[in-house]
């Protein structure tokens, strides 16, 4: 081929008709705030002219509320495998009808939509935003010093950009920043307490607050549980009587739900004696512990709601006769769940939960821990029935969006059979959205996903991490025309 | 007359409308340069958000178009040399749902998708400006603020490098180099 073809080549390439921007991107402008017009001088206003008097006929837009985090409506969850240890730390659960994160001012930085990544140290996460059932990975290389940062969970920021709390197997643990919620910058992550300590979980009040919460190492190897709030990521203040408040245990999760922040802690150790401790915070900054938590053992899993908050671990008292699910809608005063029209099922706590706008959807260990079960709840936590999906798999973590044609749930197995499952019918009927065994293997197990809408509803995003044969990688797909 | 300008000065134009103006062309730069229309959303997002921050800094609002292309041209470039570094594998799936990427369609209709990556990521942006914004080699030098030379040195190179391409991929460099031995 002479140079003079492949130059036609390349030209041909631009040939018939041109994609214009898709809707999303015109919406995302359009909700941009306007604080930065600037005046236009006579060239503009020729130009103006020219464009149909443009410049002078059209009406300075209302200053438009500026809700530039697409919804991630779905929780973050983070789990760890095999130790039985589950953490968690959520965005405010929005209603699934305002999947919106925050409202921000109009001065504030915009944050491109994107989903914000989570997962564990063992399942490295990022996110990708992508349109139409499409999958892809990516995989990052070999290469120690190529790899990502990639946070066990993360919140965006009212200024702008992401912030999660980050682990890696080699220990390196604190947080670190995304602008755009795919790249993340690690090298070092950001000392929250140099005094030492290792945070576990990130949640934000959504207007501009950030909590996070950990454990440093006391003398003679007991934990001392902390928490730090910030505005910005950076500058962090420790909650003031830490060792009085949380000393002698680790806090595990953080979460906000209507009346504020609930964290959750426990020490490792026999499952079976552990004690798990809640404490509560309408601001953040002052915290109470909560004597009325009604769970013990295994771990705690909470979930804010958007009546209050749902909690899930091993009851004191073994009885099948309600399941291991407790409601409360200030996160001190917690009632147990009832089982809906059908016999008692035995379950172990809650794995991974999302709320949609018509119910709960709850994926939850088996009795005997070897498997799990898919449970549907009312949208307030009272009422719970076990869904018998066809061909239901075992799921391991479960995210949902609200997508342009409806509610998409997603959940990846908890073994590793190379599918990520997607229903629209609040886990009723599961469908194969993707075959990735290609890939080296579906996300698999406690895999995190993370989910999220912009706020138009043009297009959803899905987004989900794994780590198949130790590689990091993420799997991306997305929801439109679902 | 005077009056109009004066009213039209009193008008603040907004960064909206300017970028409005834009949108699609960036959206086809973006999107012929990185071969997908998910990237080229991300990376006019991006340079939105950038030359949303930076829009009290732009002194001539007529120069919009030129400046946010080198915004967006830049985002694009990291994008590309990011991409040098995490493997991006299309899965071959079962798909529910199949949306024809637009971008991708286009380059494979020319029979050139296969043999862009061989580009680094300043010469596939060079090639780009040249043939698919249809950008003088001058013009695509003043946006890129580098000299002339360099334009017409990556571009050279960049030609040369698809032409290899092709010919290897469709086998004639396999038999030429077997007709060597």
């Amino acid at each position: 081929m002479n140079e003079k073809d492949l130059e036609k080549r390349l030209h041909s390439v631009i040939d018939g008709p041109q994609p214009s921007a898709p809707p999303s991107l015109r919406n995302f402008l359009h909700e941009l705030p306007e604080t930065s017009s600037r005046r236009s001088g006579p060239l503009a206003w020729l130009r103006g002219v020219a464009g149909g008097f443009r410049g002078l006929v059209s009406p300075v837009p209302a200053v438009r509320r500026a809700e530039f985090a697409f919804a991630v409506s779905a929780a973050v969850v983070v789990g760890l495998v095999g130790g039985g240890l589950l953490m968690s730390a959520r965005q405010h659960a929005a209603p699934a009808a305002t999947p919106s994160l925050a409202s921000e001012t109009a001065t504030a930085k915009p944050t491109p939509r994107r989903s914000v990544a989570v997962g564990l140290p063992q399942y490295k996460f990022m996110l990708k935003n992508i349109t139409g059932f499409q999958w892809a990975g990516i995989l990052s290389t070999e290469d120690a010093n190529d790899k990502q940062a990639m946070p066990v969970a993360a919140v965006s920021m009212k200024s702008g950009g992401y912030v999660g709390v980050s682990s890696d197997e080699f220990g390196m643990n604190g947080l670190v920043f995304s602008q755009d919620g795919i790249y993340w910058n690690w090298d070092p992550p950001t000392v929250v307490d140099p005094a030492g300590l290792t945070l576990t979980s990130i949640a934000t009040d959504g207007k501009g607050q950030l909590v996070v919460v950990g454990a440093a190492e006391a003398s003679g190897g007991t934990k001392e549980g902390r928490i730090y709030t910030s505005t910005d990521g950076h500058n962090w203040t420790a909650v003031a009587n830490s060792t009085t408040l949380f000393g002698g245990t680790a806090i595990r999760s953080v979460v906000h739900g209507p009346t504020g922040y609930v964290a959750l802690g426990w020490n490792d150790g026999d499952p079976a004696s552990r004690t798990i401790r809640e404490w509560l915070s309408t601001d953040g900054v002052h915290w109470s512990l909560a004597s009325g938590i009604p769970i013990v053992g295994t771990g705690a899993y909470a979930l804010p709601i958007g009546s209050g908050y749902v909690l899930s671990g091993s009851a004191q008292t073994a009885s099948l006769d309600q399941p291991n699910i407790w409601y409360s809608s200030d996160g001190r005063n917690w009632l147990r769940a009832k089982w809906m029209n059908q016999n008692p099922v035995a379950m172990g706590p809650i794995l991974s939960a999302t709320v949609t706008s018509s119910s709960i959807v709850a994926i939850v260990k088996t009795a005997d821990g070897s498997g799990t079960k898919l449970l549907q709840g009312t949208p307030d936590g009272t009422s719970w029935t076990e869904v018998t999906a066809p061909n239901e798999p075992s799921l391991g973590s479960v995210g949902s969006i609200e997508g342009p044609a409806g509610r998409l749930l997603v959940a990846t197995a908890k073994v590793e059979d190379g599918h990520v499952y997607v229903s629209t019918d609040d886990g009723e009927n599961w469908s194969i959205a993707s075959n990735l065994s290609t890939f080296g293997g579906a996300p698999i197990g406690q895999t995190v996903l993370q989910l999220g809408v912009n706020s138009t509803g043009q297009s959803a995003k899905v987004l989900c991490y794994g780590h198949p044969d130790y590689l990091m990688g993420v799997w991306l797909g997305s929801a439109a025309g679902v | 007359m005077e009056a109009a300008l004066a009213f039209a000065d009193a008008c603040p134009v907004t960064f909206v409308e300017v970028a409005e103006r834009v949108l699609d062309d960036a959206y086809r730069l973006a999107g012929y340069v990185l071969g997908d229309a998910s990237e080229a959303e991300d990376a006019v997002q991006e340079a939105l958000t950038r030359s949303w921050q930076a829009w009290s800094t732009l002194r001539d609002q007529d120069r919009f178009e030129p400046w946010f292309d080198r915004i967006l041209v830049n985002i694009c470039r990291d994008k590309l040399r990011k991409r040098r570094r995490v493997r991006l594998e299309e899965l071959n799936d079962d798909l529910v749902v199949y949306v024809e990427d637009p971008f991708r369609a286009a380059l494979a209709r020319a029979e050139v998708d296969k043999l862009m990556p061989v580009l680094n990521p300043d010469q596939r942006i060079v090639v780009g400006l040249r043939f698919w914004r249809d950008l003088s080699l001058q013009q695509i030098a003043d946006l890129l603020g580098v000299p002339l030379g360099t334009v017409q040195s990556r571009l050279h190179y960049a030609l040369r490098a698809l032409r290899e391409e092709s010919e290897r991929t469709s086998g004639a460099g396999v038999v030429s180099a077997e007709a060597r031995r």
